[in-house]
């Protein structure tokens, strides 16, 4: 008698990232190219080495004439290097997004849904099948209908931004993934084109292992990096391509705190709630600038978070935050400019976890914004940088959002979320509705607890917040928790080995492991009668086509998915 | 919008409608019809809205809708009905065994539906006001564990301190108090006064300890008042969970003799 649940544990690279295994001649192909034949393969373990990388992590794409590679605004898994043919590379702002359909997110029918609904199993966590099959693989990118635009020259002639082609040998989209951010370019194929897509996990291996590929990697992701967040920012769109090249020679990029923030984050988080004494959060903190200091230059802030606090007796309170193309300490710069007399700084920069900042120098500020006349410009920004100042934005009325939940939301890092699940306290009936309904959705098994850490009347819910910086895609050696190009982060349960990382790395505790379960409710177990476990989590309740259940479900209007750094649609929901 | 401006216009748009139903009725009567056999046909199809409420609930699928919405059509449409049964009984308490009991169960929903949704409103404020968020499900868990926690923490102290005075003490007036939830009722009605009594008795026992009974009774104290955070959890939560069980069957007897009264009529139609 065949035992149907004991099964052979899921492994990395089960299922390579091209679908099927690479031709032998594409893997040699592959590894005579640029890059790939300057590497050594001495400097690969026996475990992760370079032909294994090159078979599992890479695939190659072909695409015709002006079809559409990456698009801005999307979030990308992979990065490419053109094999051959050419690429245009149209930079921020870009063109109109609308000239191709938005981002479709994959919907099932309705009637699909309650034929599920119907059917579904009355066990939790049932899987027809524990690891990777291609039928069992959702659509990737690669299968999607290819969108074309013929006229690129014309429009990027007519918007007047700035492009250029990318040729054979040369990297595009490492900036999203280095950054875990949105794409700042739009990639269309010039010719027909053929690129070597290597994906998150294979890039991290060839950048921890090649010295030399991580340096190239690296440069690129700077320059690049540095060129496209100055052309994105309003503040400065009114420089032709020569003045932003002549700005990205003389600002400075650096990054400050870990990458991997989320352990120090963790331990002081346990610390503070051990010790009942939130201010030990603040500790893993870096500091970037300091109150009472002359500024040096005007800091953008490119990739992350970063906590404006002011110093009061002995400690210091959060005014509020910064994120991705904020400013800091543009109002001291443009006072001391004009009064003539150099102003201190009056608010300290924290790092939040992993940022990037670039630092204009003062004088090309003087002498390139201050002094031309463009005091409308600096007035729009200043009112900008002002609208995450809690404290400032709200002095007349009774806010809503008090600074004591702005410093809450700051401090524990939840403003890193996009969908986190906030409850009001005061008009949750505790039913648990939420609860059984994300079960109905989700196999039977909640992908959440309606638990978590409180402030006042508002609950922070242990459910995936779809970070901003998912630094829980961190170490997955699958690639099964991605971003979806709308920056949902989700798992491809397929694709799950079951080996907790993600779990282990997420800050905030929203990452589940569950024993799996065969249609009779028989765990699934390896040879050695150890369970196989899967990670689960809130995906948003992606593919019914609607809200999230859990937000659907509730009948007393207490339980919302919000971006949390959006304080106006916080104070919206709040003062209801 | 606004909670309170949602609430205005569902109140105007549910007083105006049931003005306007009324109005009709009115005119149905005046044309020589009988209007109890619309007006009652029309509080049945006001019946089904309200179910189907309870089936939405029941359900759970996404494509229903939000259930926020279909809250608010009940509440509205639970009014509505109130004020089309007035005019179905012209404004006079029915006579007839059938009659008078669909009439007091009908009552017993309205006002049990009205009680449940300000016990929503009040209790979920209260449950707010506490130091503690606890799941429902996890109360007795976190009580056991904080009898186990009292205990170990009076056998520690009577071998510390060689003394029998607040074990004793323990075992006949705080056993109990730890068991199981206590003083429910208080905690429903927002009393304190039984926990501060328990409290105060323990107080004046202090000067009869030694050194390490009253060090001992000051971690109890904190006990005692974790203690009692899970007992008004246990109280409003349960309310909140249960407070339906009342709602509901009566909605179901009212259903019931609902199709009795139907029935009845349209037996005995001819004699009108």
């Amino acid at each position: 008698m065949v035992n149907k649940h004991i099964v052979k544990r899921p492994q990395r690279w089960d299922r390579p990232f091209a679908g099927d295994n690479m031709p032998e001649d594409t893997v040699a192909r592959i590894l005579s190219s640029t890059y790939f034949s300057a590497m050594s393969a001495s400097n690969f373990p026996f475990s992760t080495s370079l032909r294994d990388i090159v078979r599992n992590d890479c695939r190659v794409r072909t695409f015709q004439k002006d079809q559409l590679i990456v698009r801005r605004g999307e979030y990308l898994n992979s990065a490419f290097i053109i094999l051959s043919g050419e690429v245009t590379l149209v930079s921020p702002p870009g063109i109109d997004p609308k000239l191709w359909d938005k981002v479709e997110t994959p919907s099932r029918k309705k009637e699909r849904t309650l034929f599920t609904w119907l059917k579904k199993s009355v066990h939790p966590e049932v899987r027809q099948e524990v690891s990777a099959s291609a039928a069992s693989l959702r659509p990737e990118r690669i299968e999607q209908v290819a969108i074309l635009i013929p006229n690129l020259d014309e429009l990027i002639k007519d918007s007047g931004v700035k492009s250029k082609t990318l040729s054979v040998d040369r990297i595009f989209g490492e900036s999203s993934v280095l950054s875990r951010n949105e794409m700042q370019n739009t990639v269309v194929a010039k010719s027909t084109v053929e690129v070597l897509e290597i994906r998150w996990q294979g890039l991290r291996e060839l950048r921890l292992r090649e010295p030399v590929f991580k340096q190239v990697i690296d440069n690129i992701y700077r320059k690049r990096g540095l060129y496209d967040h100055l052309a994105g920012l309003p503040f400065f769109s009114h420089l032709s391509h020569e003045q932003l090249q002549a700005l990205s020679q003389e600002a400075l990029f650096e990054t400050h705190g870990e990458v991997e923030w989320q352990h120090s984050f963790k331990k002081a988080s346990q610390a503070a709630k051990h010790q009942k004494d939130d201010s030990l959060l603040n500790e893993p903190e870096l500091m970037i600038a300091q109150e009472g200091d002359y500024p040096d230059g005007l800091l953008l802030l490119r990739h992350g978070f970063a906590r404006v606090s002011r110093k009061v007796n002995h400690n210091d309170y959060t005014i509020g935050h910064l994120h991705m193309g904020s400013t800091f300490g543009l109002e001291e710069l443009y006072r001391g400019w004009k009064q003539g007399k150099s102003q201190t700084l009056n608010y300290s920069l924290h790092a939040l976890g992993y940022i990037d900042v670039i630092r204009i120098p003062s004088q090309w500020l003087e002498t390139h914004i201050f002094s031309q006349g463009m005091e409308h410009l600096i007035e729009t920004e200043l009112e900008h940088s002002k609208a995450h100042d809690i404290s400032d934005a709200h002095t007349s009325n009774a806010p809503p959002i008090n600074r004591e939940l702005s410093e809450f939301l700051v401090e524990n890092r939840y403003i890193n979320g996009s969908k986190a699940m906030m409850i009001d306290l005061e008009r949750c009936v505790r039913c648990d509705d939420c609860v059984t309904a994300c079960a109905s959705a989700h196999d039977n098994n909640p992908r959440f607890n309606r638990h978590g850490k409180s402030h006042g009347r508002y609950m922070i819910a242990n459910a995936c917040m779809h970070c901003e910086d998912p630094v829980c895609m961190i170490g997955c050696p699958t690639g099964a928790i991605h971003r979806s190009q709308t920056g949902i982060v989700n798992i491809n349960d397929a694709t799950c080995i079951g080996c907790s990382t993600c779990a282990n790395n997420c800050p905030y505790d929203n990452i589940r492991m569950v024993n799996i379960r065969n249609e009779e409710g028989q765990l699934y177990t390896d040879a050695q009668a150890k369970p196989i476990v899967k990670a689960t989590k809130c995906d948003l309740c992606t593919g019914t086509g609607g809200k999230p259940a859990c937000e659907q479900a509730c009948s007393h209007d207490a339980l919302i998915r919000i971006d949390l750094k959006d304080i106006t649609s916080l104070e919206e929901w709040a003062d209801r | 919008m606004k909670f309170s401006q949602r609430r205005s216009r569902n109140s105007i748009i549910c007083v105006f409608t049931a003005v306007t139903a009324w109005w009709v009725f009115d005119i149905i009567d005046l044309s020589l019809e009988i209007q109890q056999y619309y007006s009652g046909w029309f509080l049945v199809s006001l019946i089904t809205i309200l179910l189907a409420f309870y089936l939405r609930k029941r359900l759970r699928l996404q494509i229903l809708g939000s259930s926020s919405s279909w809250a608010q059509w009940h509440y509205y449409t639970g009014i509505f009905l109130a004020l089309i049964f007035l005019e179905h009984v012209e404004f006079s308490f029915p006579n007839g065994l059938v009659e008078t009991t669909l009439t007091l169960l009908l009552l017993t929903v309205i006002f049990s539906g009205m009680v449940g949704v300000m016990i929503n409103r009040h209790f979920a404020r209260r449950l707010a006001s506490l130091d503690e968020e606890v799941i429902f499900e996890r109360i007795g868990v976190l009580r056991q564990q904080l009898k186990t926690c009292a205990e170990t923490l009076i056998l520690d102290t009577a071998k510390a301190s060689n003394s029998k005075t607040l074990s004793n003490y323990y075992v006949t007036h705080l056993v109990h108090y730890f068991s199981k939830p206590r003083f429910i009722f208080s905690h429903i009605f927002g009393s304190h006064y039984a926990y501060i009594c328990l409290r105060q008795q323990l107080e004046k026992q202090l000067r009869y300890f030694n050194r390490e009974e009253a060090e001992a009774a000051v971690t109890l104290f904190d006990l005692m008042k974790k203690k009692n955070t899970l007992d008004i959890h246990t109280a409003l939560q349960g309310v909140l969970k249960y407070w339906g069980l009342l709602h509901l069957p009566f909605a179901w007897m009212m259903l019931l003799m609902l199709l009795l009264h139907i029935i009845l009529v349209y037996a005995f139609r001819g004699a009108v």
